[in-house]
């Protein structure tokens, strides 16, 4: 859901980026604190892999396709300023080497696909792993802030176009909203099978009282826990 | 970073590289939630290019002449996912501060359970 440059009024466009420009500033500031060296090479992998799947429409009833946006899933496995910065990254490769959103629309798209998703989707996973400890709260919580976030990011991306008198504002909302209901599926499922994965080879990196994506991959965390099962324990209860 | 540390990270970047070159070409060719939003509100010939990308639709434009559309494809998603991190890696270099295995004496105190900072 990538918007193009055309669609988007001036006032509307600099309004985005100067809200992303704050994001992507705050994201900067904070990962500096909390990035470690240990972690660039998952970051790095992370990206890649949001990019790939980007690629990678998927069939949906009604005619229409939907694909990963990845912010949810990045901010839970690096941590939302990490993630931000990498979603980031990769919607400016999208927007300058192929052409997939405008240039100009940058910000809208990385506040629809990006910040809400990193900050968004990331809150609702961690309010629900308060509710609900252990594996369920994680796979839940992830579930559910990867679906709210794709319907919230649709609704936000409705709200850009209603704005800049491209479509009004109700009927776009509700189409939008509407075919991001399904899409979400999608959203939820991709990142639960990711996380997935990752909790099966580094368990560490969802240890809630770890909440520094760095320190959870640093051999730290090993030392500290040197019986792998004690980690599962903790996060798999 | 000892390759042992890194082995987990094996089957994320082939399933990525696999998904970039091979699976790519199965996308499904729908209209994606917000392009059939654009086609029922009849806006979406209001797009327009600012800048000339080399990648455009995901295949590389040089190529897709004499090697064909799936090579340009093919071509295209490897330049990205390769592109992608390694632009994450000298991020990644640029924005991290501390060294592996000396934690930031500013960091704050670990928090058990905590909600998180925006909750």
């Amino acid at each position: 859901m990538h918007i193009p440059d055309g669609w988007l009024s001036t006032p509307v466009l600099l309004a985005s980026n100067v809200l992303a420009v704050g994001g992507l500033t705050w994201a900067t500031i904070r990962a500096r604190r909390e990035l470690d060296e240990s972690a660039i090479p998952l970051m790095g992998v992370m990206g890649a892999f949001v990019f790939a799947a980007q690629m990678i429409n998927l069939p949906l009833p009604g005619g229409i396709s939907g694909h990963l946006m990845g912010g949810t899933l990045l901010a839970i496995v690096l941590g939302p300023a990490v993630g931000t910065l990498v979603i980031a990254s990769v919607l400016l490769l999208q927007a300058l080497l192929f052409a997939d959103g405008g240039l100009l629309a940058f910000g809208a798209n990385f506040l629809n696909m990006g910040l809400v998703g990193t900050l968004g989707g990331y809150v609702v996973y961690r309010a629900v792993r308060w509710f609900a400890p252990g594996s369920r709260g994680l796979y839940a919580g992830a579930a559910l802030g990867a679906w709210l976030a794709t319907v919230a990011g649709a609704a936000l991306a409705a709200l850009h176009l209603g704005l800049s008198g491209t479509a009004p504002l109700g009927a776009v909302t509700v189409a939008a909203v509407g075919f991001h209901l399904a899409i979400g599926a999608i959203e939820a499922t991709v990142t639960v099978a990711v996380i997935h994965y990752l909790v099966r080879v580094r368990p560490e990196l969802f240890l809630l009282d770890r909440p520094l994506p760095g320190d959870c991959i640093a051999t730290s965390a090993v030392a500290a826990h040197p019986n792998p099962n004690t980690i599962n324990a903790k996060v798999i209860q | 970073m000892t390759r042992r540390a890194l082995r987990w990270l094996v089957p994320l970047a082939v399933v990525t590289l696999l998904l970039a070159v091979a699976i790519a070409h199965l996308a499904s060719s729908n209209p994606d939630g917000l392009e059939r939003v654009a086609q029922q509100q009849d806006f979406a010939r209001k797009g327009k290019t600012t800048a000339a990308a080399p990648m455009p639709e995901y295949e590389v434009s040089a190529l897709r002449g004499a090697l064909g559309r799936p090579a340009a494809r093919t071509a295209a998603g490897l330049s990205g996912v390769l592109l992608t991190f390694g632009l994450l890696l000298g991020l990644g270099r640029l924005v991290s501060r501390r060294r592996r295995g000396q934690p930031d004496p500013s960091a704050p105190a670990p928090r058990d359970r905590s909600p998180g900072p925006d909750a």
